[in-house]
């Protein structure tokens, strides 16, 4: 029971208080570049999961086996052949969203957070509590990219998921009174929107404040 | 077995990079087919659109492909008994290639649709060009002005464009991949201009 909690732990942590974005500030890029919809969000999202999952089990199966000069050049293979994986399968089953996403699926091999939760933690742990690590840090990513994409693309184009939310009769154009943010399209808002939502939770969290 | 030895890292590097090649090449060549359908499938799809039809309409009855010499090519599309001459259109606009299908009436002049795509135009602002808010507004636009060709100007400003049939209104945000969607018509089209001031006035043979 007690490794049992202790997997939870592992699992519960990189949600809030040992986010990745909000906390550790990995993976910011990406969250700001493909968040203007939410679709690509969440498909990017679940892409990450897959990969810090995964890179987390297998580096953690071969840890006893790699070279320690070759160690970061072994999590770069290992990385990149996820996100090649993960890439193709987008390409044949969700094209038009992986045509959205274009270079970002390319870039998760440069996301800190595979990087950094492989070095920090798969190399120091067996493998179960390593993908439950891996996982739990893709779900914290996700979690923020699809907030910052349901915001977003509900402000900026006044749809969800593609759908239409704010009905076309209150527009500007067609003689309302609301008109879509544009800044929201843009990736400054969601930079902005990130510090806001850092700002909420620091502020809930008293503990993660520095002195 | 010392794992810092230059043998077990180079055996180790080795084995690493075949095993991860061999599995990346079956993944690509099982799922190849299946991408090289979805890219067919929305090229297609975009021909049928930019002639006003169902993206899942039947394109080998509705379509005709043709070849110019020098491997120009275009669409021939019959719908309700008018035909329809589609050019494909390619350009680059700000972040990567852009580019489309122009549908053009039997005078090669009057255009009747548009479609446009892209690589990676920014959502929400550039990316627009493929939206009906703006592939809507070509719709009647002429190509040509007497006999010379002019092509589509992309205006600054809303209703800018109102009542002229050479231009249509741009993409607030989106200026740069605006500007480079009416190059993109103009350089292309150019192209075959040679064989439609030959066909413009015979062409209801």
């Amino acid at each position: 029971m007690a490794a049992k909690s202790k997997n939870w732990q592992y699992f519960l942590g990189p949600l809030s208080k040992d986010n990745p974005v909000l906390v550790q500030i990995l993976g910011i890029c990406s969250a700001l570049a493909v968040t203007a919809q939410l679709k690509p969000a969440f498909v990017m999202a679940a892409s990450v999961m897959v990969v810090t999952a995964f890179a987390n089990l297998i580096m953690s199966a071969l840890r006893k086996g790699v070279p320690g000069r070759i160690r970061i050049i072994v999590q770069l293979v290992v990385i990149a052949f996820l996100v090649i994986l993960v890439d193709q399968v987008l390409k044949a089953f969700v094209y038009d969203v992986s045509k959205q996403l274009s270079v970002y699926v390319g870039l998760i091999i440069t996301n800190c957070i595979l990087m950094g939760r492989v070095e920090a933690f798969a190399l120091g742990h067996r493998p179960w509590p390593s993908f439950v690590d891996g996982l739990a840090n893709g779900v914290g990513y996700g979690i923020i990219l699809v907030v910052l994409g349901f915001v977003r693309e509900l402000f900026g184009s006044g749809s969800l998921w593609g759908l239409r939310v704010i009905p076309e009769a209150w527009y500007v154009h067609s003689g309302g009174f609301y008109a879509n943010n544009g800044l929201m399209m843009l990736p400054p808002m969601a930079l902005i929107l990130v510090g806001l939502i850092i700002w909420v939770h620091r502020g809930s969290n008293k503990d993660l404040i520095e002195k | 077995m010392n794992k810092n030895s230059n043998g077990y890292i180079i055996l180790y590097s080795v084995v690493m990079v075949v095993v991860v090649a061999a599995v990346l090449a079956v993944a690509a060549m099982t799922l190849q087919p299946i991408q090289a359908e979805n890219v067919a499938r929305e090229t297609q799809g975009n021909i049928l659109a930019s002639a006003g039809l169902s993206r899942d309409a039947d394109y080998a009855k509705v379509i005709t492909e043709r070849e110019l010499e020098g491997g120009l090519k275009f669409y021939e599309a019959t719908v309700e008994g008018k035909t329809l001459y589609i050019i494909p259109v390619s350009g680059s606009g700000l972040w990567g290639p852009i580019w489309g299908y122009v549908a053009v009436e039997g005078d090669w002049d009057t255009i009747s649709g548009v479609v446009f795509d892209h690589k990676g135009e920014t959502p929400g602002l550039g990316a627009e060009i493929v939206g009906a808010n703006f592939t809507g507004q070509f719709v009647g636009k002429k190509l040509f002005e007497g006999d010379s060709f002019v092509g589509i100007s992309v205006l600054k400003g809303a209703g800018a464009s109102a009542g002229n049939d050479h231009a249509v209104d741009a993409i607030s945000g989106g200026t740069i991949t605006s500007k480079a969607v009416e190059a993109m018509i103009k350089d292309t089209v150019s192209e075959y201009l040679p064989y439609i001031k030959e066909h413009r006035y015979g062409s209801e043979e």
